[in-house]
């Protein structure tokens, strides 16, 4: 299968803020992986990219954006299940075992394999300061990090996929039954 | 760019000027083997960079102009202390050459330290090491001249 | 950046040479090509044709000394903008994966609630 690499490494740094370290064994996985999105974006490339989002449907957006320190994205896809193994985020997890990090998602499927992991970082008053995502499941492993306080409405607009309408949330109302013919 | 980088390296308005000059000759020979406007860029600041740093090193000095002698541009920028900025330009003239010329490639180009030690052919943590010792060193001293707390 | 070094850019900002800096060094390059073409009057000089050729985008340079300027600008807007390709990018994969737990969640929810409701 054709090989299709995406880098896009903005910020020419491999390493996430300063906490967070990006495992080495991650950049291995590239070498296996069939496709490989690559994110890196720190506080002063994200500066930069919020004085330019004024089109239109950009605005929630780069509200969240400007108060950010940095971005990150490593996803893998691969052709086959086995590719990759817990052992290779381990060292992630192991950093998110500081106090200031609280795992507050843990779900694991073991009828589709899909696995995901959310871990909040608070500040002193309380207010998310970051966030980390890991997504995993038999052919793709996903891990986002997000440094920089993030409202929770901002992680409602963000899980409602910027570019693309939000799904309804709310029952839709039924349609009336069709009348006696 | 040019002149402006060895103006701000030097504090010599015709020094620069002759230092710019040369180097614009020479890029008229170099013109056909560069390959971009990106590479024409570096080369420049490359070649007023190490020809400022010559320049400072050698034996044969003229005798500094004084600043005054250069108007500033004329639109001052509103959160800007026109007093500590020209207080700020002469502590810069008074650091050692390397010190200064990172200062000035850092602040007046935008480079970053990697850019930098690229540029003058030096380790990226010897770069970084004199910029934080250069800005507490810069800090120390508008403090005491300005007589207020410089963040 | 802190303040000193806010204070540092603006002190240090670029400073135009001195009046007549551009037509000085052109004057130069042309007396400097005059030399040349003095020394290799019998041949059709490749090299000197095309540092003649150079000229004109030297003094361009010169003269639009903004040009760089302009160029750094143009720069920092593709930079900027594909800078935001890959926040919206990133922010799209975040979502889909925020979603994908959230909906994870959920199953697990309502898986619970239809034992509880069972027995």
């Amino acid at each position: 299968m054709k090989r299709i690499a995406i880098f896009v490494l903005l910020a020419g740094t491999i390493a996430f803020a300063q906490e967070i370290r990006m495992p080495v064994d991650l950049d291995k996985l590239a070498a296996k992986a069939s496709e490989t999105t690559e994110v890196t974006l720190n506080g002063r490339t994200l500066q930069l990219a919020a004085k330019f989002m004024n089109d239109e449907g950009d605005e929630e957006a780069r509200n969240i954006v400007k108060k950010l320190k940095g971005i990150y994205v490593r996803s893998f896809e691969f052709d086959s299940p086995g590719q990759y193994s817990q052992a290779d985020i381990e060292s992630l997890r192991a950093q998110l075992k500081s106090p200031m990090w609280e795992k507050v998602v843990n779900v694991h499927s073991k009828r589709d394999g899909e696995n995901a992991e959310i871990y909040f970082k608070t500040d002193a008053g309380d207010q998310i300061a970051g966030l980390v995502v890991i997504a995993a499941d038999p052919k793709e492993l996903t891990i986002v990090h997000i440094d920089g306080p993030l409202d929770p409405s901002d992680l409602d607009k963000i899980g409602g996929d910027f570019g693309v309408p939000r799904l309804e949330t709310r029952p839709q109302a039924k349609a009336p039954k069709a009348g006696p013919r | 760019m040019v002149f402006s980088i060895a103006y701000r390296f030097l504090r010599d308005a015709a020094t620069a000027e002759e230092l710019a000059q040369d180097v614009f000759l020479k890029l008229h020979h170099e013109l056909p083997r560069l390959e971009s406007a990106d590479h024409v860029k570096f080369w420049l600041r490359k070649v007023i960079t190490h020809r400022s740093l010559d320049y400072a090193r050698s034996a044969y000095r003229r005798h500094a102009v004084a600043l005054d002698e250069i108007p500033e541009p004329a639109v001052a920028s509103a959160d800007s202390d026109p007093l500590l900025a020209a207080a700020l330009r002469k502590m810069v003239a008074s650091l050692p050459h390397e010190a200064r010329m990172i200062v000035v490639l850092r602040y007046q180009e935008e480079m970053e330290p990697h850019e930098i030690a690229e540029m003058l052919a030096m380790p990226v943590a010897t770069v970084k090491s004199r910029l934080r010792r250069t800005l507490v060193l810069l800090r120390g001293k508008a403090q005491r001249l300005m007589g207020e707390t410089v963040r | 950046m802190n303040d000193l070094e806010k204070q540092l850019r603006h002190a240090l900002r670029r400073s135009d040479p001195p009046r007549g800096f551009a037509e000085r060094v052109i004057a130069q390059i042309h007396q400097d090509s005059d030399r040349e073409s003095h020394r290799n009057v019998s041949s059709w000089n490749w090299g000197l044709k095309l540092r003649w050729a150079a000229i004109p985008a030297l003094a361009a340079v010169l003269v639009f000394g903004f040009w760089f300027r302009a160029y750094e600008q143009r720069q920092q807007e593709k930079e900027a903008l594909a800078a935001k390709q890959q926040v919206m990018l990133a922010l799209r994969i975040t979502g889909s994966k925020l979603r994908m737990a959230k909906a994870k969640v959920k199953a697990v929810e309502d898986e619970r609630l239809k034992t509880e409701n069972t027995l």
